[in-house]
């Protein structure tokens, strides 16, 4: 697939009289790996949403795979992107087995869930959840809990994969799972769009950056063209030093 | 379903036929032919598809706001149908009748409509809110109930025990098929949702992201529970404990998948009602134990220790 895996045309949201996203226009390339970069608050999360299809834009256009998401049902837009949430409960004793193997829910009735099985055991063992597979997920800790929920997405097998803060809870060895596994999914022609708050590390992982500060868009393009001092010290209202870095940048506080 | 849902489900399946055949022998000596099939059998009958539709609906209940302490009665559904119910009565209605079934399924209808839109909270039902506005909810038809049945106690012909704690004792066969179409509608329903139902368990967002229609799949099931419980309350009162407690140990047996879960949550309940309305009548014969005491009695201190053991094994709630 070529083109763009998402795009927004002026797109806004409003919501409770606040602007979250002021009207924005933006392109994902398809087979990149894209970090949304912000302070808290300055709207990623909501960016995320509306290319997720699962926001409506209070004006504009969200397009996932060309398609506009309002025309989309929630499981045609389940086999076009997965969207991996900060939250990570589930209610009952699932076990990981379980809740992975929802991530095949939008291919059920298709020629596609004949590798259902196999589709989750990969998912499961790309994780390193092999040993954790009839453990219920409520008595997993944060990070392992967080690896069911990459594992799950990751067998959702859609090409545009949305992680919103998918290195939270995760130790050194899961964020380099994640970037890894992030990564690999780009260079194999999907798409892949972060939200991360760990700047120096993202930068290694991303091929693009979209910068926002107070739901406006301030910057979006290559990494290093974004990832510089004077945009980065704008966006967070701080001043930041950046040093370049094997493959990526380092990113502190002046 | 695995193999071990199937093993329960037919062990259950055996024990109600078994149950039920035992059942219409016990009682009073004069256990002849025309008591045994007028008034034990429909008895029987009824227990089995009440306990099945309050099974069933408790998993319903509890899987689609995904809280492990959602039940009809507690949300103000049975509620709801039994003020329906008495209303119906006091102008004119027969109990029994279909036309009292269908009342009662739209008094629960009403009941749950109220308590889903009070606690709509950004486009979907916020649980500790919807169990509150049940609590409200109950109180309020609770009170319209007391005042109909004291002001009409001839056309209401039941009392307030009656419907507070429940009684098969009253069951004839035309109420039985007046319950019947309800709950097997109230089935089919509950077939078509059960496997969204457990993606449901990730929460609204996270279940809408893979592909879930949370608002139709949360109808539905909704739906499901008002027609399992609704008849059934119009014709038996309020019975507690079941749709509660029968989930729960069956979650505990075979985990929480909601295909096996219904099923064997429906054939759990009708045994366990088929037992405590045994009880009911043959504890103090001739004397009556109204069931819901029984059902109270057994569920009350089973919950507690399944509480403690499930909160133990999976690590809490939320």
């Amino acid at each position: 697939m070529t083109g763009d895996a998402a795009s927004l045309r002026a797109a806004s949201v409003r919501t409770g009289g606040r602007d979250r996203l002021l009207p924005t226009t933006l392109s994902i390339p398809t087979g990149t790996v894209t970090a949304i970069v912000g302070r808290n608050g300055s709207g990623k999360s909501t960016l995320l949403g509306v290319l997720a299809g699962e926001i409506a834009p209070t004006t504009g256009e969200a397009l996932v795979g060309g398609s506009p998401a309002s025309s989309l049902t929630a499981r045609e837009l389940a086999r076009r992107r997965a969207l991996l949430a900060q939250d990570t409960h589930v209610a009952f004793g699932f076990t990981v087995r379980d809740v992975v193997s929802w991530g095949r829910a939008p291919w059920r009735g298709t020629p596609q869930s004949a590798d259902d099985d196999a589709v989750v055991a990969a998912a499961i063992a790309a994780q390193g959840l092999d040993d954790l597979v009839d453990r219920p997920v409520t008595s997993l800790s944060g990070g392992e809990r967080k690896r069911v929920h990459i594992a799950r997405v990751t067998a959702q097998q859609a090409d545009l994969l949305l992680l919103d803060e998918a290195d939270s809870d995760l130790d050194l060895v899961g964020r380099r799972t994640v970037d890894a596994a992030a990564r690999q999914h780009a260079d194999r022609g999907g798409t892949v769009v972060v939200v991360s708050h760990d700047i120096t590390r993202i930068s290694h992982a991303c091929d693009r950056v979209v910068l926002l500060r107070h739901g406006l868009l301030i910057a979006d393009g290559p990494r290093d063209d974004v990832l510089t001092e004077s945009l980065l010290t704008q966006a967070f209202d701080a001043e930041v030093r950046v040093v370049a870095d094997d493959g990526g940048v380092v990113v502190r506080m002046r | 379903m695995t193999r071990r849902a199937t093993w329960v489900a037919l062990a259950l399946g055996v024990a109600c036929v078994v149950g039920s055949l035992l059942a219409l022998r016990l009682g009073a000596a004069e256990g002849t032919a025309q008591i045994v099939w007028e008034i034990r059998a429909p008895r029987v009958a009824m227990a089995l598809l009440i306990g099945g539709g309050l099974g069933a609906a408790g998993a319903l209940m509890q899987g689609s706001l995904s809280n492990p302490l959602a039940d009809p009665a507690l949300v103000g559904i049975s509620a709801g149908a039994a003020l329906a119910t008495v209303a119906g009565a006091a102008v004119g209605l027969t109990f029994g009748s279909l036309g009292a079934g269908l009342t009662a399924t739209v008094g629960a209808g009403v009941a749950a409509a109220v308590v889903v839109l009070a606690s709509q909270h950004e486009g979907r039902p916020e649980v500790v809110t919807l169990l509150l506005a049940g609590v409200a909810v109950t109180a309020f038809a609770g009170a319209l109930l007391a005042v109909l049945v004291t002001m009409t106690p001839v056309a209401s012909g039941r009392s307030l025990t009656f419907w507070s704690s429940g009684s098969l004792a009253l069951s004839t066969w035309p109420a039985v098929t007046s319950v019947l179409p309800f709950v097997l509608l109230g089935a089919g329903t509950a077939a078509y949702v059960a496997r969204s139902l457990d993606v449901l368990a990730l929460g609204d967002r996270s279940a809408a992201a893979a592909g879930v229609d949370v608002r139709r799949v949360r109808v539905a099931a909704i739906a499901a529970v008002v027609l399992l419980v609704g008849a059934g309350v119009g014709a038996v009162g309020v019975i507690a404990f079941v749709g509660l407690l029968v989930p729960h140990a069956v979650r505990a047996v075979l985990g929480p998948r909601h295909r096996s879960l219904l099923l064997v949550s429906a054939l759990a309940g009708a045994l366990l009602l088929l037992l405590a309305d045994t009880i009911a009548r043959l504890l103090a014969n001739p004397l009556e134990i109204p069931i819901g005491a029984v059902t109270a009695a057994i569920g009350a201190p089973a919950f507690f220790v399944l509480l403690r053991r499930t909160r133990a094994r999976q690590g809490g709630w939320a």
